[in-house]
């Protein structure tokens, strides 16, 4: 625990991920989609960080370079210290034991012609963690019942289970190798609402049990903000807020962040508030290579939002804001008001 | 269309004559589904439906708008500007320029806008709206749930929406039906049925959701409803369908299927717990 305090489980530095698009007929520009654009952030031994945004935000691509299921463009991943982003083949496979993601969708991201048993033991095979197959059989078993299935389970195909069911089974898999930090990529958005808080409570009881770090990527505000320790903002390829989540809940700073959380309908009829109704829909990520991402559908933009270069700036201790007006940090290093103090670049151009 | 032929509409307070949906053929439907004013139905995967609501072939004008606002007898000149006066009133930017573009060259909260244009274009007395929002994000969906209240005072119609999301109602509704597994468990007027669920699969929903508006310290489990929504195919005997994750469920509760009965007054339930 004393060197979790040193050095974060995991640091995030500048991360960029493009893609290069289908060049439109006659023209010879390849337009980039810049889906990261300059994202950093650390993650602490045993917390959760919830990462949201609207679709197309970044949030799932930032999750999957993580794992260098995607390579990045540029930046760097250092997870214990060590650069993941250098790291050889077998290096890299080693570390995967210590890196697992579970999946948005329990149906397609469980192989159909597999048993249960040979889901969860894969792992196991992969990286030499079972000695014969006694071993592994019965690690199965112990896997199978950490995720509340039983030994009578593992014989059976994913298309027999629920989707409650079959998430439970794709966490076993995760949890197989004994990894430090999981990375849940939108782990029960496609869940029912009464399945969603069984997945939800198992993942709690999990990371208390094995001390987990969990990378909670996903779009629904209610479920982030009661799993997060720390909740971060992004709007298109880059992270908007960072804060600890009571914290981001009840003070947003972010003129974004304000009205993501405004839109969230409350059930509760008596609950009245005010709604901050953006105008417009999320602008495309392949313009825009300058200013404020948040610009043309903020209603507190100033002139030089437009231009300027935001930059996540402590407004407390622990909470990050990359806005202007918000902040009076400008880009360029210039305050409005003074005292910039040590202000983080959102990233460098 | 198929979803369409389950749906009986009998004796309907609203007004319209008493269709019967179910003994319609699905060719004649649009006709008498304008003649009852039943505006078309609102899916709510635009991704996986467009195709049958929106003609990815066609720009947005007039043979779409012939097509599915059930203006056929319009002329082409006439259902142009029907279809930009339609857009204009779901708030779509810049109609005349829009009219002409594709489904795929909007956005998922345009096309919804469209969906939504094309069911009021025939002056429908009731739309359904099958999960209109859920594939949307949470800004998105709040300019549509504004939109869908908007219109429906504007044109006075009846909304039935079809939604998953506790937050959804109270931001819409007036009154709320429970279905578990194909049974009506509970009704009441939306303030009554957060106030006081009475039916023990809806305390569960209530419960079991994380809510942002509550202090996140003093929930830190959320509270369960254990085992799944069970499988309706086969034999399905006479119980009450939730016993068997109901927590208040003794042995008689599986012998027979509870009725729908008024507890309070306008609030009814389907549970033995009120016998």
């Amino acid at each position: 625990m004393t060197e979790a305090r040193t050095q974060p489980l995991l640091q995030v530095r500048n991360l960029k991920k493009y893609f290069a698009m289908r060049s439109a007929m006659f023209s010879r520009e390849r337009p980039t989609v810049r889906a990261v654009d300059g994202v950093s952030f650390d993650l602490e031994q045993g917390e959760t960080l919830g990462l949201v945004g609207e679709s197309g935000c970044g949030k799932s691509t930032t999750g999957r370079t993580i794992l260098r299921l995607e390579e990045p463009t540029s930046g760097e991943v250092l997870f214990e210290g060590r650069d993941i982003m250098r790291l050889g083949r077998h290096h890299m496979r080693v570390l995967r034991r210590q890196v697992q993601i579970v999946f948005q969708d329990p149906y397609s991201s469980l192989d159909p012609r597999k048993t249960v048993a040979s889901i969860v033991a894969e792992p196991l095979i992969v990286h030499g963690l079972a000695q014969n197959k006694s071993e592994r059989e019965d690690r199965v078993v112990e896997l199978l019942e950490t995720v509340g299935l039983s030994r009578g389970h593992m014989r059976r195909y994913p298309h027999e289970f629920s989707g409650g069911q079959r998430q439970r089974i794709g966490i076993a898999r995760a949890l197989a190798v004994r990894p430090k930090l999981i990375v849940c990529d939108e782990p029960v958005s496609a869940l029912d609402v009464s399945v969603q808080a069984q997945v939800i409570n198992l993942l709690q009881d999990l990371q208390e049990k094995f001390g987990l770090t969990y990378l909670f990527i996903a779009h629904d505000l209610s479920v982030v903000e009661h799993i997060s320790t720390r909740v971060a903002v992004m709007y298109l390829g880059r992270i908007m807020e960072i804060a600890p989540a009571d914290e981001l809940y009840a003070r947003p700073t972010h003129p974004y962040s304000q009205a993501l959380l405004s839109a969230v309908p409350i059930p509760d009829p008596k609950a009245k508030r005010e709604r901050i109704i953006l105008k417009g829909d999320v602008a495309s990520a392949v313009a825009e290579p300058q200013g404020c991402r948040f610009y043309h559908r903020c209603p507190f933009r100033e002139p030089s939002c437009a231009t300027n270069e935001q930059v996540l700036t402590p407004v407390s201790p622990g909470h990050l804001v990359a806005c202007q007006v918000r902040t009076g940090v400008h880009g360029d290093g210039t305050t409005a008001a003074g005292g910039a103090g040590a202000s983080v670049p959102a990233g460098d151009r | 269309m198929d979803k369409f032929t389950t749906l009986t509409v009998t004796a309907c307070p609203l007004g319209l004559s008493n269709v019967d949906t179910d003994r319609i053929l699905p060719a004649r439907f649009l006709k008498v589904k304008r003649a009852a004013g039943l505006g078309p139905y609102l899916f709510h995967d635009l991704r996986r439906t467009e195709n049958g609501q929106l003609d990815q072939a066609f720009p947005l004008n007039q043979p779409q708008w012939r097509k599915l606002s059930g203006f056929a007898i319009l002329g082409g000149i006439k259902a142009m500007n029907r279809a930009i006066e339609m857009l204009g009133i779901v708030h779509i930017p810049s109609p005349e320029r829009r009219v002409h573009e594709y489904p795929h060259q909007l956005s998922g909260g345009m096309r919804q806008r469209v969906v939504i244009a094309m069911a009021l274009a025939c002056n429908p007395k009731l739309v359904i709206a099958d999960e209109p929002t859920t594939a949307l994000d949470v800004t998105i969906q709040a300019q549509i749930l504004e939109l869908l209240n908007e219109l429906k005072s504007k044109f006075g119609m009846a909304v039935l929406l079809i939604t998953h999301d506790l937050g959804v109602i109270t931001e819409t509704a007036q009154r709320v039906i429970v279905m578990y597994a194909a049974n009506v468990i509970e009704e009441a007027p939306v303030e009554a049925l957060f106030a006081e669920p009475l039916h023990p699969y809806t305390q569960g929903l209530l419960r079991s959701i994380p809510r942002i508006d509550r202090d996140a310290g003093k929930q830190r489990r959320l509270t369960q409803i254990p085992g799944t929504v069970p499988a309706l195919h086969g034999d399905l005997r006479a119980c009450c369908r939730f016993a068997p994750r109901c927590g208040f469920a003794k042995p008689r509760h599986f012998e027979s299927t509870p009725l729908l009965k008024e507890v309070r007054p306008g609030h009814k339930a389907a549970c033995f717990l009120y016998d």
